[in-house]
């Protein structure tokens, strides 16, 4: 399938030359990857939309394209599959180090940072009292909830903390108010989402550092005019009522203008080492 | 007065009896075992359940997950709303759901299900269930009492039918047997029976019948037979008072006559005449003429005394040989010598011949009467004595005419 591809987009690459970028353009098809953090019917419902009105305005043949899972994902990114990608982060730079992916947009109207939470009546006051103590994640690679705590944890407060996956976020709350573990870390947003009765059981003990939220990325081999065509559509649909209300489903509440250096800070934290494969 | 139990309510007790055994063994006896049976069918069905529950759980205590395993358990706990309470703790034994510890308070009879959750011979957890158990067989429990009640309802329905059915072939037929033979009671033979069945009790009305109008046969025979034998005491009764050849009254006729209106007389004080009337010269006349002439000389004698006392109260008897006696109520002495005179010309008056007769040539008669107002002393005999000796005297005073006592 994909060697195909590679020789459609060849061959259309040839005919730029010869006959002019329209006509180039109807040929080649470009795929877009997004992360599957929710099941594929709800990915589904929201990109296809948002594919759909690309298309219209860029007239470019664009495809969604789904993973079964995040390693999935992360494989397939990693060998360079995807054209275009919604990915998090980290996914950001892994991209660039191993296909140099370039981030071309993000959500400009907020910060992606994690939380660790401990019960309402908990004693536990900072984040150095954990040391020893257990403290559960949904999974560990979970960006703001995990990895970026975990990396703290380590390299920030240089404490080791006994890790206890549960997951799902919720997952992470219900073993904190149960007292199975004695911290968890999630997310602001998933937080905000636990019943109220779940959510008065907690209290936010840390913030960790905020970074940019998740890019949508292009392919280094994607032409700069096609990029640019993408670039231009996503923010002209940041600019109407439907379009906002599509991009707000990602969820991306502000799009705009994304760049390498913005996701400097999150480079440094050298997550790697974090990383589990 | 005791008090009276009719057939239809006998006839009903049976039936009664019979609901009464049904609802015993059915809701005291079999429903208590169905239910214990069916409650330990469902304690093993929610047993087998609880393990499977288990296994399923045991994914999300391996991986964490609670918010999976509160999923699974709050939908189970959704869907059925007789388990009472359901508790999972961890290795550790602390509690994963629910979230809020539960109250102590234990309402009804519930069952406890108590599972250890092993994974590779480690336990990583406990689930406890409480169940009410009472209420998965409640429902089953209402049915059968529901049932119950339906059959309690339709075989009183039934009874009650039975009771009207009975009423018609049982009680129908016999209450016309009583008013049948309350009105045979009352001699009215003609009331009609309507009971056509072919059964015992039909026969028995037949038979009923038969013998009704065989009763009505006999009474009609014996009710002629009784005037026919009336008839004949009066006949007897008649003839035994009689004198055959006067055909006035005998002398028996005359002795119970004057005894009692002796007594009656006695009882009102009012007057009693007796007259005694002897033919003058009878022994000679019959020897002249011949008995058969002398028969024929009492009864014409007979005819004129009792032409001449023609009061619905006289009697007038033939008292002996050629002797008559008339026994006159309510008649003193005056009234009676009219009488006797008038007896004494009315006989004259025949003319009967009498050739030999010392006084005249026809037959005639000598009359002596008593008046009295009897009292309580009066005796036949007195009363005939005085009439015998005034007869006497008009004998002696040339015969033909009337004394008085």
């Amino acid at each position: 399938m994909k060697p195909f591809t590679r020789i459609v987009a060849l061959l259309a690459a040839i005919q730029v030359t010869t006959m002019g970028s329209a006509a180039v353009a109807a040929e080649a098809v470009y795929t877009l990857g997004v992360v599957p953090q929710f099941e594929p019917r709800r990915l589904s419902e929201i990109w296809q939309p948002i594919i759909d009105e690309l298309k219209r305005q860029t007239g470019l043949r664009l495809v969604l394209r789904f993973s079964p899972s995040i390693p999935e994902f992360e494989k397939e990114f990693s060998r360079g599959e995807f054209d275009f990608a919604y990915m998090n982060p980290y996914h950001l730079i892994v991209a660039h180090r191993k296909q140099g992916y370039q981030p071309l947009l993000r959500d400009v109207g907020r910060q992606l940072y994690g939380i660790i939470v401990v019960r309402k009546e908990s004693e536990l006051q900072s984040i150095e009292e954990l040391d020893g103590k257990k403290v559960a994640f949904p999974a560990p690679n979970a960006l703001g909830a995990a990895l970026i705590p975990r990396a703290e944890f380590a390299n920030k407060f240089n404490i080791s903390v006994d890790q206890v996956y549960a997951r799902s976020h919720s997952s992470v709350y219900l073993n904190v108010i149960l007292g199975v573990v004695d911290a968890g870390g999630g997310v602001q947003k998933t937080l905000m989402q636990q019943p109220p009765e779940i959510r008065e059981q907690l209290r936010v003990l840390y913030k960790t550092t905020k970074v940019s939220p998740h890019p949508i990325a292009a392919h280094k081999r994607v032409p700069e005019d096609v990029q640019q065509r993408v670039l231009v559509a996503f923010l002209n649909m940041g600019r109407s009522e439907t379009g906002k209300q599509q991009l707000a489903r990602i969820p991306i509440k502000e799009i705009g203008l994304a760049s390498l250096e913005d996701y400097d800070p999150l480079r440094k934290m050298g997550l790697e080492s974090f990383y589990v494969e | 007065m005791k008090p009276v139990v009719r057939v239809k309510h006998k006839l009903f007790l049976p039936n009664l009896a019979l609901m009464l055994v049904f609802v015993i063994v059915v809701h005291f006896i079999w429903l208590p075992k169905h239910i214990g049976a069916e409650k330990e069918i469902q304690i093993g069905k929610e047993s087998q359940f609880v393990e499977m529950l288990a296994t399923a759980l045991t994914a999300g205590l391996l991986s964490n997950d609670i918010a999976q395993l509160h999923l699974t358990l709050n939908k189970l706990m959704k869907d059925r709303k007789y388990w009472h309470a359901v508790t999972l703790h961890n290795a550790d034994n602390i509690r994963l759901f629910p979230i809020a510890a539960l109250g102590t308070s234990v309402v009804g009879d519930l069952e406890k299900f108590v599972y250890e959750i092993e994974y590779e011979k480690r336990r990583i957890g406990s689930l406890e269930l409480l169940v009410d158990i009472e209420s998965l067989v409640r429902e089953d429990v209402a049915w059968i009492q529901t049932l119950e009640k339906i059959f309690l309802g339709l075989a009183l329905l039934v009874s009650i039918a039975a009771t009207f059915w009975q009423n018609y072939w049982i009680q129908q037929p016999l209450r016309q047997l009583h008013e049948l033979s309350t009105s045979i009671s009352n001699g009215n033979y003609d009331s009609i029976l309507s009971h056509r069945s072919s059964d015992e009790l039909g026969t028995l009305v037949r038979s009923f019948v038969s013998m009704r109008n065989e009763i009505r046969k006999r009474e009609s025979e014996i009710r002629e037979a009784n005037s026919n034998l009336s008839q004949l005491n009066q006949k007897l009764e008649q003839i035994s008072n009689t004198d055959a050849i006067t055909n006035i009254a005998n002398r028996r006729h005359f002795d119970e006559a004057l005894a009692t209106e002796i007594s009656r007389h006695s009882r009102q004080s009012n007057p009693l005449t007796l007259i005694l009337c002897d033919i003058d010269y009878f022994k000679l006349y019959n020897d002249t003429h011949g008995h058969q002439q002398g028969d024929k000389c009492l009864r014409r004698v007979a005819g004129a005394i009792s032409k001449a006392s023609a009061r619905g109260e006289d009697l007038v008897a033939r008292y002996g040989g050629e002797e008559f006696a008339v026994i006159l109520p309510n008649t003193d002495q005056q009234q009676a010598l009219k009488i006797a005179d008038k007896i004494r010309a009315r006989v004259d008056d025949l003319a009967l011949p009498h050739k030999r007769s010392a006084v005249s040539d026809h037959v005639t008669v000598s009359l002596g009467f008593a008046s009295v107002v009897p009292d309580t002393g009066t005796t036949m005999s007195d009363l005939i004595e005085d009439a015998d000796r005034a007869l006497y005297r008009a004998k002696r005073d040339g015969r033909n005419r009337v004394c008085a006592a």
